[in-house]
């Protein structure tokens, strides 16, 4: 019963991700920003995998795969895009561990967490597989977070709209608990599975987290973006012609001064 | 527009006039290099990036503004560094 009441709520979750993806995807094609698409497609194959782990693995490997490599995408385009070193050097490692993961897989047919015992001499190979697979997770999202937090702190003092800051944080941190994840899978005693509740219920929240904290990060609603903004006072500008504009920067420039507005 | 305010901010305090008035000038830049017609919501990080490049480069000497190319260069970096408000502000 309790089992049952996580699981429903983890599906619960993975539905919201889903909704998050989705209206990531529409304001791609209003906005034309087109590096949402990385996590638009992310968000929309972490919950394909979800359901694709009961029916395949093969499918699900690469589903997994494919979704991480979408969120670094997005992460180099959205915050690096003038950067060409960390994306290749970050994608190499993932498909190197996914290579790992695969092999691993293949020989033991082990799942990461493993709901059946296995003999003591594999011991050591389900912990290498289940290194991987926190390791997949650990550095695709923690570059995301890292990024957020990052941006975060350089414009914090800035005047910038504070819901815009806070999206960031938002973000920043609801990663660091999706990254979580990567630590507590290879705790999770084998045999156990999804099946014990405790680990069960610590990965249910740190999904819950993310999901939430994004889904309120990107579909954000307008009365918390006013309560955000309720002591931020919006930059007003002055209706000039490009002439008056250009005269009025000579003039600034010859020493005539600079006059708040003006 | 954040970004927009960012950049200009930083012009303003490198070329010692008025952060509006920076703004203004990097706003006639972006309607000289995209267009009258594109919205500002819907200029990108390269539209940014060859605004500053090119037009915005061509004021600044047309201004004659002393060392453009080293503020064109500290502008290309504040950009670098803030170019993901383009996407978190405007979703």
């Amino acid at each position: 019963m309790e089992f049952n009441l996580i699981m429903i709520f983890v599906l619960i979750c993975y539905l919201l991700i889903l909704s998050t993806g989705l209206f990531l995807f529409y304001r791609m094609l209003k906005t034309r920003l087109y590096n949402l698409f990385g996590l638009a497609m992310f968000f929309i194959l972490f919950t394909l995998q979800y359901f694709i782990q009961q029916v395949s693995y093969l499918f699900y490997a690469i589903i997994s795969e494919i979704a991480l490599i979408f969120l670094i995408y997005f992460v180099k385009c959205t915050f690096y895009k003038e950067k060409r070193i960390a994306f290749p050097i970050i994608l190499i490692s993932l498909l190197i561990l996914k290579l790992i993961d695969l092999i691993l897989r293949l020989i033991f047919q082990f799942t990461v967490p493993e709901s059946d015992m296995i003999l003591i001499s594999e011991i050591p190979f389900y912990y290498a597989l289940a290194i991987t697979v926190s390791l997949q997770i650990i550095i695709s999202i923690s570059w995301l977070s890292y990024a957020s937090l990052n941006v975060y702190n350089r414009i914090k003092v800035q005047n910038i709209e504070p819901w815009v800051k806070k999206r960031y944080i938002i973000i920043g941190i609801s990663s660091i608990f999706f990254g979580l994840n990567g630590f507590i899978l290879p705790f999770i005693p084998i045999g156990a599975g999804f099946e014990n509740p405790f680990f069960t219920t610590l990965v249910a929240i740190t999904i819950f987290i993310f999901t939430f904290g994004n889904l309120i990060a990107w579909i954000m609603p307008k009365k918390l973006r006013e309560y955000f903004n309720r002591n931020y006072v919006p930059i007003t500008e002055d209706f000039l012609s490009e002439s008056e504009l250009m005269e009025k920067i000579k003039s600034q420039l010859a020493g005539g001064g600079i006059n708040g507005n003006n | 527009m954040e970004i927009i305010n960012i950049l200009g901010n930083g012009l303003a305090n490198k070329i010692n006039i008025s952060p509006p008035a920076a703004r203004g000038l990097i706003k006639l830049s972006i309607k000289d290099e995209v267009g009258p017609f594109k919205p500002l919501e819907l200029i990108n990080y390269d539209d940014l990036k060859s605004t500053i490049q090119n037009s915005l480069k061509a004021r600044l000497k047309n201004l004659q503004i002393f060392n453009a190319e080293k503020i064109i260069s500290d502008l290309i970096d504040i950009l670098n560094k803030n170019q993901s408000l383009i996407t978190m502000a405007g979703v």
